[in-house]
C-alpha cells in the first residue's frame, strides 16, 4: 500500500492544480476573516467569533472531485491500474488516501492562514475572547471537515469520472437542492454532507447538530460513498 | 501480474477465448479467438473501427468482456494481479496527464510498480525523451507522446509488451528504432503483440499476423502464408487473348480477363507464358509480372473497406 500512496502522492502533487486550490483556499480564507471579523459589524459571542476561524470544506470536496475525475478525463487512471500489482479498488484506496493526505495539508495551510489572520481582529471585538481550548476545537474541526471532504470529492470523482460534471452537479447540489431542502425541511440539511461540513467547520453555528455529531455524518457519508466508488471500480471498465 | 502466476515456458503468451465485446446494440468485438507465440512479434491488424483497440484493452484487463475470456501464460486475466514486469502496455492515448512532466509521470507509474527510481531515467534514454522529459506532456508533439507511452510501457522491463498504434505520429527514423527494438525483444525471448491499421508498414516487423474485421477475425497465421496468398500472376495484353487462354489453360495455368483488356495469367511464370506465346505465334503487346503487395491482401481480407 505504501508504494501505492507514493506513486498517487507524486500524482497529486506534480500538476498545477494543487497550486491552483492552495492559492484559491488561502484567498478564501483571507476574504472569510476580513467578511466575518471586519465586516459584519459587532461580534460579541464565542460562536460568531467562531465563524471567522472556519473553513470552506467545499473546496477541498472540489479537491478530490476534480483531481479523481481527472485520473479518467485524462486516461491516467488506465496505466496506474495496469502496474499496481493489486486489485483496482485497492488502487483507488491509494488514490484516495493520497487526496486525503493533500486535503490536510492544503486545509492546514488554510487554517493556519485564518487563525493568524483573525485572532488579532476578533481581540478587538467586544464580549468574551476565544479561549485557546476554543480555537483549537475550530481547527480540529476544520481539519476532520477538509479531509472527509477531500476523500468524499475523491470517491465521487471516481464514481462519476467527468470533472466537468462533477463540477456542475456538486455546485447544482450546494446552492440549489440543499437551500431547496432547507426550505422543506431545515434541520435536514445538517443531515447532509454539505450541512454536516458545515456545522463541523463552525461555518454554521445555529444548529440543533452537535459538533461532533455532525463529525459522525460526515464520517458516514463519507464512508458509504467511498465504499461504493471502490466496489463500482472493481467492476467498470477503466478506458 | 506475478511472474510466480505465469510460467514463462509456455509457447503461448496471449490466448483469447470467444471474446466479445458489446455496448449496448452495438457489437465491437464478436466471438474473437487467438493466440500469441511466446518469443515473437505478432501484428494485430484490422482497419480503423475493427475492434482492435477493444479487444486488446479485455485482453489487458482494463475492459470486463461481455462473453469470453483472455489468458496470459495460461492465467484468466479477470483473476491476476497486473505487473509492469510481467505486462507493458501502452494503449491510445498515452495515459499522462498533459499538466504533469513526462518524468513525473513514469515517476509515479515506478512508485506504483515498485521499481526503482532509476528506471525512469534509463526508459527516457532508451526512447530518446531525456531533454523533453522535464516539459509538460501538454507540450508534447504526437511522437513524443507515443515515446512516453512506450516509456511506460517499458518501465518495468516486461516479458510481453501490448501495443496499440505503436507507430502513429513517429517519424521514420523513429518507427526504424521502434522496429530494431521490438525484433531485439523477440530475439531475447520476449513476446510483442502490437496493432496497427497499416499492415505493410508493420508486416516488416512481425512473424505472425492476426487480421480482425467488423470485430471478427478473419485471418491468423504467419506473415509469410499471408504473403503467398496474395494474387500474384502475369498480366498480359494480345489481340489473340482468347486464343492465349486456351493455351494457358492447356499448359496447366488460370486466365481472368481484367478491366481494361489485360489477361490475368496465374499458376504460370513470365517466362513460361512468353515462351508459350512465341512458340504458338502470339503476339504479346506488353508482358508484367503482378506481385500483390500485403496492402492487397489485408484489403480483400477486410472487404477493402477503410473506416
Amino acid at each position: 500500500m505504501s508504494r501505492l500512496l507514493r506513486g498517487e502522492l507524486i500524482k497529486t502533487v506534480t500538476t498545477r492544480t494543487v497550486l491552483g486550490f492552495a492559492v484559491g483556499g488561502v484567498a478564501f480564507a483571507v476574504l472569510n476573516v476580513l467578511v466575518v471579523a471586519v465586516a459584519s459589524g459587532t461580534l460579541d459571542e464565542v460562536a460568531e467569533k467562531e465563524e471567522a476561524l472556519s473553513g470552506l470544506p467545499i473546496l477541498l470536496l472540489l479537491w478530490g472531485l476534480v483531481g479523481a475525475a481527472g485520473e479518467y478525463r485524462h486516461r491516467t487512471a488506465a496505466p496506474a491500474a495496469l502496474v499496481g500489482r493489486r486489485d483496482r479498488g485497492v488502487v483507488l484506496s491509494a488514490r484516495i488516501a493520497a487526496y486525503a493526505l493533500t486535503g490536510l495539508l492544503l486545509g492546514a495551510l488554510t487554517t493556519m492562514v485564518s487563525v493568524g489572520l483573525a485572532l488579532p481582529l476578533l481581540s478587538d471585538q467586544p464580549g468574551p475572547d476565544l479561549t485557546s481550548g476554543d480555537v483549537g476545537a475550530v481547527v480540529a474541526g476544520n481539519l476532520v471537515a477538509f479531509v472527509l471532504s477531500a476523500i468524499l470529492g475523491a470517491a465521487l470523482g471516481a464514481l462519476i469520472r467527468s470533472p466537468v460534471l462533477g463540477v456542475v452537479v456538486l455546485l447544482l447540489v450546494n446552492f440549489a437542492v440543499v437551500p431547496l431542502l432547507s426550505g422543506v425541511w431545515e434541520s435536514g440539511v445538517n443531515l447532509t454532507p454539505f450541512g454536516a461540513a458545515g456545522v463541523l467547520s463552525r461555518m454554521t453555528h445555529d444548529t440543533t447538530l452537535s459538533v461532533v455529531s455532525a463529525g459522525w455524518v460526515l464520517a458516514a457519508w463519507t464512508v458509504a460513498v467511498t465504499l461504493v466508488a471502490v466496489v463500482v471500480e472493481r467492476r467498470r471498465d477503466l478506458a | 501480474m506475478t511472474s510466480s502466476q505465469a510460467s514463462a515456458g509456455d509457447p503461448v503468451a496471449i490466448r483469447v477465448e470467444g471474446l466479445t465485446k458489446r455496448y449496448g446494440r452495438r457489437t465491437a468485438v464478436d466471438d474473437l479467438s487467438f493466440t500469441v507465440g511466446s518469443g515473437r512479434v505478432t501484428g494485430f491488424f484490422g482497419p480503423n473501427g475493427a475492434g482492435k483497440t477493444t479487444a486488446l484493452k479485455a485482453v489487458v484487463g482494463l475492459s470486463r468482456p461481455t462473453a469470453g475470456r483472455a489468458f496470459v501464460r495460461g492465467t484468466p486475466v479477470r483473476t491476476i494481479k497486473p505487473d509492469a514486469r510481467l505486462l507493458g502496455v501502452y494503449i491510445e492515448p498515452c495515459g499522462a496527464h498533459p499538466g504533469r512532466t513526462g518524468r513525473a509521470h513514469l515517476r509515479s507509474l515506478a512508485a506504483l510498480a515498485g521499481l526503482p527510481g532509476r528506471r525512469v531515467g534509463e526508459v527516457l534514454e532508451l526512447v530518446g525523451l531525456e531533454e523533453a522529459a522535464r516539459g509538460r506532456v501538454g507540450k508534447y508533439s504526437m511522437g513524443m507522446r507515443q515515446r512516453l507511452g512506450l516509456a511506460a510501457a517499458l518501465l518495468g522491463d516486461p516479458e510481453i509488451l501490448v501495443l496499440d498504434e505503436p507507430v502513429n505520429g513517429l517519424d521514420p527514423q523513429g518507427i526504424r528504432w521502434l522496429r530494431t527494438l521490438l525484433r531485439e525483444r523477440a530475439a531475447n525471448g520476449g513476446t510483442v503483440l502490437l496493432s496497427s491499421h497499416m499492415l505493410g508498414e508493420a508486416a516488416q516487423t512481425v512473424d505472425d499476423v492476426i487480421v480482425i474485421d467488423r470485430g471478427r477475425l478473419v485471418h491468423e497465421g504467419p506473415i509469410r502464408d499471408l504473403e503467398r496468398s496474395g494474387r500474384s500472376g502475369v498480366v498480359v495484353r494480345t489481340a489473340e487473348a482468347e486464343r492465349l487462354s486456351g493455351l494457358v489453360v492447356a499448359a496447366g495455368g488460370r486466365t481472368e480477363r481484367e478491366d481494361g483488356g489485360g489477361l490475368l495469367v496465374e499458376g504460370l511464370e513470365a517466362a513460361e507464358v512468353a515462351r508459350l506465346a512465341h512458340r504458338e505465334g502470339v503476339l504479346l503487346e506488353e508482358i508484367v509480372r503482378r506481385t500483390a503487395s500485403l496492402e492487397d491482401v489485408f484489403f480483400g481480407l477486410t472487404d477493402g473497406t477503410s473506416r
